[in-house]
């Protein structure tokens, strides 16, 4: 069956207001950010986003005003610094965050995956997260204490990857988790670098993390982890990133960037041509 | 898994340098902790920890493995403010996936971890979390990431504080991330690294202590720096200097664009 879609503008409308997410990647590397963008066109609202730890993936959905609750275990950027939305959105009281830890967060979507009502795992114990995450339970079992945390089965999986097939084989290349985050959600959208023949998805694999049958839906956007980088293709743009959080200092200047860089370039070409990545026919 | 028994380090004072950088001294420190053949994991935002793993593999420890949410056994050719980033499993033996680092810990095979935290107590705890009241926090921070975790599955701990402030190191931290206090987390932690001073826990009460204090440091100074009285003990040395081989490393070889001094 043909997954492809023409644009990010239809991909961008399987989201819907409310709806629960992850998002493949991390800080710096293989997030779906071109699809971002086009979700906070749509101006879609009170999405729950699950993640272990992201950066500016969930950071510029919470400015947009996206988002509802953020479920992770770390926001930030690292050693360029704090969270600038998402810091902000929590202090003034506007944003629910559900703070655990990574592991917990990504056995749940793995619980989510396997079709089980929790995932067992070692600790959390001594931790003020305990108290926080009142969801999560303890189980003895032979004298030794265990975490149990309920699943996670997020209605949209947004994904950034190198490659798929029309039918929505998807592969990726280096660190990702993208198999079991797809696995667990209901609806799964991905951004690929490139759309290829079947032949060619044939042809290796061992790399395909999403077979077509659990995708929902592929678009191709080149440079689609913008300013994300992607392993073997482009490394993350650190200026754009330092403009980024020099701009997320205050809500105002932040709307000013998102009027330029989000609402500005209408399509994903625009953003390419105006970032100068615009990739020659 | 068992780790090796530490082998010696020792080196004659001839090949000790006065020339470092405190960055360097902090590296050196903690490439120390590692001993040869031990498996290692450092956690996101950790440049200065990321630098002691290849100091360590390329002098004392060859045989020590880092696993860390990229790769295993990477050999980085360039660093950015990230270490959760593929250029860190670039060149390693197998990608990894964030789930399968905390798998491995799990199940016993990682020696190793490095720990950091906005505060520190007297226990052990730190905060990763909040500052201020947890639900109207003064400063929202990242979050811990892995630590609540990797206190309880990773073998020894070692934590790097590059600011040793008295408000960092208050009595009690205003929100447990990385449990400290926890009987089957207390008897892993084994170092404290800071730019001022080593320290460690005592084994009975769990309070910290201080182990050594950096050239130039006073005992006082530590004291003064830090929310709750140490404990001392009777005679306090000084921390050891970074070798002429380390820091040539340092600087030619492993980090000549100098990534550690923006990581402190």
């Amino acid at each position: 069956m043909n997954k492809v879609l023409p644009n990010l503008d239809e991909a961008a409308a399987l989201v819907k207001d409310g709806d629960t997410i992850t998002i493949s990647g991390a800080f710096f590397e293989q997030a779906p950010m071109a699809l971002i963008r086009a979700i906070i066109r749509r101006g879609v609202k009170n999405l729950k986003v699950v993640v272990a730890a992201h950066g500016i993936a969930v950071d510029i959905l919470v400015g947009a005003n996206s988002v509802r609750t953020v479920t992770g275990a770390y926001v930030g950027f690292e050693g360029y610094g704090l969270a600038p939305n998402f810091r902000r959105a929590v202090e003034e009281g506007r944003l629910d965050f559900q703070e655990s830890a990574c592991f917990a967060i990504a056995s749940a979507i793995r619980a989510g995956a396997l079709g089980l009502p929790f995932m067992p795992l070692k600790g959390l114990f001594g931790s003020d997260l305990e108290q926080v995450r009142t969801e999560y339970r303890t189980f003895e079992w032979d004298d030794e204490e265990v975490l149990l945390v309920p699943a996670i089965k997020p209605d949209v999986c947004l994904v950034h990857a190198h490659r798929a097939d029309a039918e929505g084989n998807v592969q990726t290349r280096g660190s990702s988790w993208d198999d079991t985050l797809a696995e667990a959600a209901e609806r799964i959208i991905v951004t690929v670098e490139e759309i290829v023949s079947a032949e060619e998805i044939r042809r290796t694999p061992e790399f395909t993390k999403i077979p077509g049958f659990v995708t929902t839906a592929v678009v191709e956007a080149p440079r689609g982890a913008h300013p994300t980088g992607c392993p073997f293709e482009y490394d993350f743009d650190e200026a754009h990133i330092k403009r980024y959080l020099e701009m997320g200092k205050t809500a105002d200047e932040f709307q000013n960037y998102l009027d330029e860089y989000v609402y500005g370039p209408k399509t994903h070409d625009d953003y390419l041509l105006k970032m100068g990545l615009a990739v020659p026919a | 898994m068992t780790e090796k028994i530490e082998t010696s380090t020792a080196v004659s004072e001839a090949a000790y340098v006065q020339d470092y950088t405190l960055d360097e001294l902090m590296v050196a420190t903690l490439a120390r902790t590692i001993r040869d053949g031990n498996t290692v994991m450092h956690g996101v935002a950790s440049m200065i920890p990321v630098m002691a793993i290849q100091l360590a593999k390329a002098t004392h420890a060859p045989d020590m493995v880092c696993v860390n949410l990229e790769g295993v056994d990477f050999r980085p050719q360039r660093c950015y403010l990230t270490t959760e980033y593929f250029a860190l499993g670039e060149g390693a033996v197998q990608w990894m996936s964030l789930p399968r680092m905390f798998e491995h810990a799990q199940r016993g095979r990682i020696n190793l971890g490095f720990f950091s935290g906005a505060q520190i107590d007297r226990i052990g705890n730190m905060n990763t979390s909040a500052l201020g009241d947890y639900q109207q926090p003064s400063v929202r921070l990242t979050g811990g990431a892995g630590q609540a975790i990797l206190a309880h599955t990773v073998g020894r701990i070692v934590m790097w504080l590059p600011r040793h402030e008295s408000r960092r190191f208050p009595e009690k931290v205003d929100f447990v991330t990385f449990p400290g206090h926890h009987p089957n987390v207390k008897k892993r932690l084994d170092k404290i690294v800071t730019n001022l001073a080593v320290m460690g826990f005592d084994q009975e009460t769990g309070y910290m202590k201080l182990i050594s204090t950096h050239p130039g440091v006073t005992v006082e100074q530590v004291q003064h720096n830090t929310g709750f009285e140490l404990l001392m003990p009777s005679e306090v040395p000084e921390t050891e200097l970074p070798t002429v081989e380390q820091v040539r490393l340092l600087r030619e070889k492993i980090d000549p664009e100098g990534v550690r001094k923006q990581g402190m």
